[in-house]
């Protein structure tokens, strides 16, 4: 039976046939084909298939025909993933192959690739179906993958969970639902002891309970149990030795879908440890509580969140008063932003230990040690901050320091240099005397001398001394002390003595050793210069050639020198120990003790002369100085210093013979002075007042011209004495000055009025020229100034023929307490040769040999001069030119004078002779002449003169008349003037006792007068004398208001 | 519930509103227990559903509720309609909606997730459109009698065809679950990107032989 299939019906039934004739060309194919290949009618189909299964090779027509009724799978050749599968048949009516294939998909992803809906298959086609399935099955493969998976997982996390379970630390239990074990793991046996085996079936309780097993717990347990609920305590179980331990004990209750309860699991936790934790934390918590220390709790914004009684005793807070206290109330540095900073610090630095200060309730403060410690626990932040009141401890080590500081001080004072080492001879400390420099002392801190020496290279020989003597102390702990030689850097020697002692605690052993040392280079370069000394004394005592001993207080002799010992003739062993006394001569020995040993004992030094007996009888003088020592300690002693004297006695004695003889020989001299002066005074003035009485009588001019004559070669006899006595005052040194006010400008005035006569005689000028106030008052000696004046105007009259002389004054120089005053006599004579000018001042020396002889003189004027000025402190000169003329200066100091007082000798220029009428004199005086002179002169003014040949004539008439004023001469036989007056004066008559006295005297010398005045004489007039100033003196003495009756 | 929530939100506005019952209260609950029974990928896609739309915790706790203790779902093993149904029902109460509505995500859940995940393509092999796949829709579906021959799948039919309609005519012997039909034809309209409406013109609670759906697109 044959079937046609119209294409529809084809392409319904077979929509992937594919139709090739017998050239294997595509003539047809179905409609889903083409979705799958693009193939075209008349393609070769072997073009772009290959047959797969069975593999033919060459593909023919009839060789594929010999394949029918086999299955066929052709691949594409585009796409050899692609296959189609099915058969073929012959269609013979058309010589065609029909291939009736569908497209096997190995994925139902390759539909969507090739666009192949179920559509495009036939519905009896079940490969859509056949993909499903196998996507059933990869589905069922997959879940039982993920089965796999999660039942290894499971597996994974139960077997993990029972590792856990089996290995936590913690005991695990699983029990029924009556609490009896079912399970449990091992942690459970190690805790208690029981194996499971033993434990199943049990409730723990029977088996861990024991006497201190809370009742209450084990009741609460036994009720959570019986109603299925969890159960969360802490008790107390008896493992199986019967020890005791703490579990935490949780548990809940297993249930099964219904809820029913089937089971407990129990997780039980040792807490014994942390119980014991717990109670030790109770009571670290009750020792904070309680410590003496503050404690307490601070939180970031600075409030105290716990704290102890302490801290709030310590600050004198009241519990309620506390609660308001926060840290910047406490605080005296944190504020609130400054705590915030600080927390920080902490956080990042853990924790922190200072000093700090804490203000009390009371406002004080008080210094304390603080330590600070950020804690965190659970996900809280506190500080933790405890603290000691060190407020004491500060002021202990204030107090400690400034004693520090105070011995330190007394240290580093002191003057000498101080160590202290430590047992290794390490310097602990060093004063500035011992080590100057405070950065090397710095250094030396930890060091010893060796490390010293060798850093400022000084000799280690020092070190090495210094070391043994350290060892010696440590060993014998004993002071030891030595004296030490060091180089200075300038090379020179220094010396110290050094010490160390041990300090020695109370065990014996020795802790310290102090150094000290004194610098004794001074005293070493003086002990080395008392060295030198005392060598020097001893070769001065030994060589010295004056005689030196040393003895005692009682005379015994401790030391002589060889000089001694040679000048006395004994060894020095013959005379120590022996005394003094044995060697003086016997007359003297009775006053040596009282004269010389108490003398020296009591007035420490004395001298004298001893007369000595030497070893051979020579009576030998020695000349001693000798001084009492007294040395700290030591009995006084006499040292003896003498020298032999003996010849220089002798030689005195001879001397004092010489001199004796000189004196005598002087005295004579100046008695014979003296006499001669009276000698010649007295005639002189007898003839110099008898010539003046006879030049007042009439007279022709011969016999005037003769008086004048013998009047001129009187006076000058007169000046020529008195040059002589002068001079020999001067070399005497009997020469005195007056203390006198004058004035100059008289002065100079009467000294040229003297020569006026002269002058104009010679028909010279005398000019007189001075620039000062004629009332210009010095003090000084106005007769001097008057010699000198004369002298230089004599001179200056007797050397010019023509001309003038002038007299100047001037003021040289003037002061509070001098005027000097400049006198100048310039004379227009002959002049002086130059060669004569520097002797002009020697006495005896003229001009000119020829000047004696020409112009006479003695030679003495211009000496006796320049005495009296430069006695007056003056100087004086000359100028002159021969032939020219001679210019004489002098200068004289003189005090400034207040008034002219007129004083004793000064005669008063107005002399009223009124009043001498009837007076009577008593005049005692022994030469006639000069009886005479005075009675015809007085009488000649109405005195009543009586005369006394001598003093005690003097006195008889005294005791029988009364007088007014006695003349009386000093030179009498029988009674001297100053005898009388002395007798006067003791007279008991008082009014005859006080008569004034003038003493008459032809004795020119200084000190004479005195004797006047002293005996008792109210003036003194010097022979040869005017009658003027013997009226003036009487004058003076008679109009005294004494003298008036 | 991602894809759903905007059907979820509904679904809890009319709770709220009291509009749809709470899950005891439908009548025929014991009934379809005893009726229905379910190859495991659905119940798996229930799962995979809620897993991913609330978490693995909250899936716990809907088999916790729902009291099922099968702990893993073999795809293509059959398991008791109770469970399916447990599940629906958990889900409801656990989300506070609609069985229904737990009904209609599970099954667009199932075309765009399950299906697709699982078998790939082979769903889009139905047809390359919606209208072509609800036209192949009854041979497809008695297809799969044959490859899973546990299940008692329901057939379908399609009348009414129209370019953008038809008549697609749902027998099953489990009763309830016209929503999961609904829910798939949801899906099935946004697999193949077209907005669909249905009508459900017949309805076996009202007492007809049949669901007959009408989809327009």
């Amino acid at each position: 039976m044959s079937i046609n299939l119209k294409e529809e019906q084809l392409n319904k039934l077979f929509p992937f046939h594919i139709l090739i004739d017998n050239q294997l060309k595509v003539k047809a194919f179905g409609k889903s084909v083409s979705k799958l290949f693009p193939l075209e009618v008349g393609l070769n189909f072997f073009e772009h298939f290959t047959i797969k299964r069975p593999e033919i090779s060459n593909p023919s027509f009839s060789e594929i025909v010999e394949h029918i009724d086999q299955l066929l799978i052709i691949s594409y050749l585009k796409n050899t993933d692609l296959f189609i599968r099915g058969q073929v048949e012959l269609l013979e009516d058309i010589n065609c192959l029909l291939f009736i294939v569908t497209p096997w998909f190995s994925n139902v992803d390759m539909l969507k690739e090739y666009n192949i809906g179920m559509n495009d298959f036939a519905i009896h086609d079940p490969s859509i179906d056949l993909l499903h399935s196998f996507k059933a099955q990869e589905i069922a493969v997959n879940d039982a993958k993920e089965l796999f998976e999660r039942f290894q997982l499971q597996k994974s996390d139960l077997r993990r969970l029972s590792l856990i379970a089996e290995e936590t630390f913690n005991s695990v239990v699983v029990t029924d639902n009556k609490g009896r074990v079912q399970w449990a793991n091992k942690a459970y046996e190690n805790l208690t002891g029981y194996s499971l085996a033993e434990s199943r079936g049990k409730t723990p309780g029977s088996l861990l309970q024991g006497k201190d097993t809370d009742p209450e717990t084990i009741k609460y347990l036994r009720e959570r149990i019986d109603l299925g609920l969890s159960f969360d305590c802490e008790l107390i179980n008896y493992n199986k030795q019967k020890q005791p331990y703490w579990i935490r004990l949780s548990g809940q209750p297993i249930l099964d879908r219904k809820g029913k309860v089937v089971q407990f699991f129990a997780f039980e936790e040792d807490i014994t440890e942390k119980k014991k934790l717990e109670d030790d934390l109770k009571l670290i918590d009750f020792a904070l509580r309680n410590t003496a220390i503050p404690i307490y709790f601070i939180t970031k914004e600075g409030s105290i969140s716990d704290y102890n009684v302490s801290l709030r005793e310590t600050l004198g807070y009241t519990e309620e008063e506390f609660k308001k206290v926060n840290l910047f109330d406490l605080s005296v540095r944190h504020t609130p932003e400054t705590w915030a900073l600080r927390w920080e610090e902490l956080k990042e630095k853990g924790n922190s230990y200072n000093q700090t200060m804490l203000r009390k309730k009371d406002g004080t403060l008080i210094n304390v040690e603080m330590r600070v410690t950020i804690l965190n626990y659970g996900n809280r932040e506190i500080a933790f901050a405890s603290f000691i009141d060190i407020t004491e401890k500060i002021l202990a080590e204030k107090r400690l320091e400034e004693q520090r500081h105070f011995y330190e001080h007394v240290l580093n004072n002191i003057p000498s240099d101080i160590a202290v080492f430590d047992k290794e001879h390490r310097y602990l400390f060093l004063n500035p005397i011992a080590i100057k420099n405070p950065e090397l002392r710095k250094w030396m801190i930890g060091k010893k001398d060796e490390d010293y020496f060798l850093h400022t290279n000084k000799p280690k020989k020092i070190a090495d001394k210094r070391r043994e003597q350290f060892n010696e102390v440590i060993t014998n702990k004993k002071l030891i002390a030595w004296e030490e030689e060091l180089i200075r850097p300038d090379g020179k020697k220094e010396y110290h003595i050094r010490n160390m002692y041990p300090a020695i605690d109370e065990e014996g052993n020795v802790t310290l050793v102090i150094g000290y040392g004194v610098n004794i280079t001074e005293r070493k370069l003086i002990e080395q210069q008392l060295e030198r000394k005392e060598k020097r004394y001893r070769d001065l005592f030994n060589y010295s050639q004056a005689l030196i001993c040393t003895h005692d207080l009682n005379g015994k002799i401790l030391s002589v020198n060889p000089a001694l010992c040679n000048t006395l003739g004994y060894q020095s062993d013959q005379l120590i120990n022996r005394t003094l006394v044995e060697f003086i001569p016997e007359k003297d020995r009775l006053h040596f003790k009282p004269e010389y040993l108490d003398k020296i004992a009591t007035d420490e030094k004395t001298g004298g002369v001893f007369r000595v007996i030497s070893k051979d009888g020579r009576i030998l003088f020695l000349l001693f100085q000798n001084y009492k020592v007294q040395e700290f300690g030591e009995e006084p002693y006499v040292i003896g210093f003498s020298q032999d004297i003996t010849d220089r006695v002798k030689a005195e004695k001879e001397l004092l013979v010489a001199k004796k003889m000189t004196e005598e020989s002087a005295k004579a001299k100046e008695i014979f002075l003296a006499n001669m002066s009276h000698e010649i005074r007295t005639p002189m003035h007898g003839i110099l007042g008898i010539a003046g009485l006879l030049a007042k009588t009439k007279l022709d001019a011969e016999q005037e011209n003769y008086i004048n004559l013998i009047i001129e070669s009187a006076n000058n006899l007169v000046v020529i004495i008195n040059d002589i006595l002068d001079i020999e005052k001067i070399g005497s040194g009997k020469l005195e000055f007056e203390k006198l006010d004058f004035k100059i400008s008289e002065k100079l005035s009467t000294t040229i009025q003297s020569f006026q006569y002269k002058a104009e005689e010679k028909g010279i000028k005398i000019e007189l020229k001075y620039d000062f106030s004629p009332n210009l008052v010095v003090k000084g000696d106005p007769y001097r100034l008057s010699q000198i004046l004369n002298n230089l105007m004599s001179n200056a009259l007797k050397f010019t023929k023509q001309g003038k002389i002038i007299v100047k004054g001037t003021i040289e120089e003037e002061n509070e307490e001098a005027i000097f005053m400049k006198f100048t006599v310039t004379d227009t004579g002959i002049g002086i040769k130059k060669d004569k000018l520097s002797i002009i001042f020697d006495p005896f020396t003229q001009a000119s040999s020829d000047t004696t002889r020409k112009y006479g003189g003695t030679g003495l004027g211009l000496s006796i001069c320049k005495n009296l000025v430069e006695m007056q402190g003056g100087i004086i000169s000359v100028d002159s030119e021969e032939g020219i003329g001679t210019t004489f200066s002098f200068t004289i100091p003189y005090d400034c004078g207040f008034n002219i007082i007129p004083n004793k000798g000064e005669t008063e220029i107005n002399t009223d002779k009124s009043i001498f009428n009837f007076k009577k004199i008593l005049m005692a005086e022994d030469v006639i002449v000069n009886q005479f002179l005075a009675r015809v002169i007085l009488e000649s003014e109405g005195f009543v003169v009586d005369i006394a040949n001598n003093g005690k004539e003097a006195l008889m008439l005294l005791e029988q008349n009364d007088y007014d004023l006695i003349l009386m001469d000093i030179q009498m036989p029988e009674m001297d003037g100053v005898t009388t007056t002395k007798h006067i004066r003791q007279m008991n008559n008082p009014k005859k006792a006080s008569l004034p006295i003038i003493a008459l005297t032809a004795n020119a010398l200084v000190g004479n007068d005195k004797e006047y005045f002293e005996a008792g004489m109210n003036a003194c007039l010097t022979k040869p004398f005017t009658q003027e100033k013997l009226f003036e003196i009487l004058n003076k003495i008679l109009s005294s208001p004494l003298n008036l009756q | 519930m991602k894809l759903f929530s905007n059907d979820i939100k509904s679904v809890s506005l009319q709770i709220e509103k009291g509009l749809l019952l709470p899950l005891a209260s439908y009548p025929f609950i014991e009934e379809l227990k005893k009726r229905i029974g379910m190859y495991g990928i659905v119940n798996k896609a229930i799962e995979s559903l809620v897993i991913e739309s609330f978490g693995v915790e909250k899936w716990d706790k809907i088999k916790e509720s729902s009291d099922v203790e099968v702990d893993f779902f073999i795809s293509n093993e059959p398991y008791d309609d109770d469970i399916t149904y447990s599940l629906a029902i958990a889900v409801a109460k656990e989300m506070n909606i609609t069985v229904g509505d737990v009904l209609v995500a599970f099954g667009e859940y199932w075309v765009l997730k399950t299906a697709k995940e699982k078998y790939g393509n082979l769903l889009e092999a139905g047809g390359n459109s919606l209208r072509e796949f609800l036209i192949n829709l009854p041979a497809f579906h008695n297809r799969i009698m044959l490859i899973y021959p546990k299940l008692t799948p329901p057939e379908f039919k399609v009348s009414h065809l129209e370019e953008t309609s038809l008549h697609l005519h749902y027998f099953s012997k489990r009763a309830g679950l016209k929503d999961f039909v609904v829910g798939l034809l949801q899906g099935l309209g946004k697999l193949y990107k077209t907005e669909v409406k249905l009508e459900v013109i017949n309805d076996r609670d009202n007492g007809f032989h049949h669901e007959i759906f009408k989809v327009s697109w």
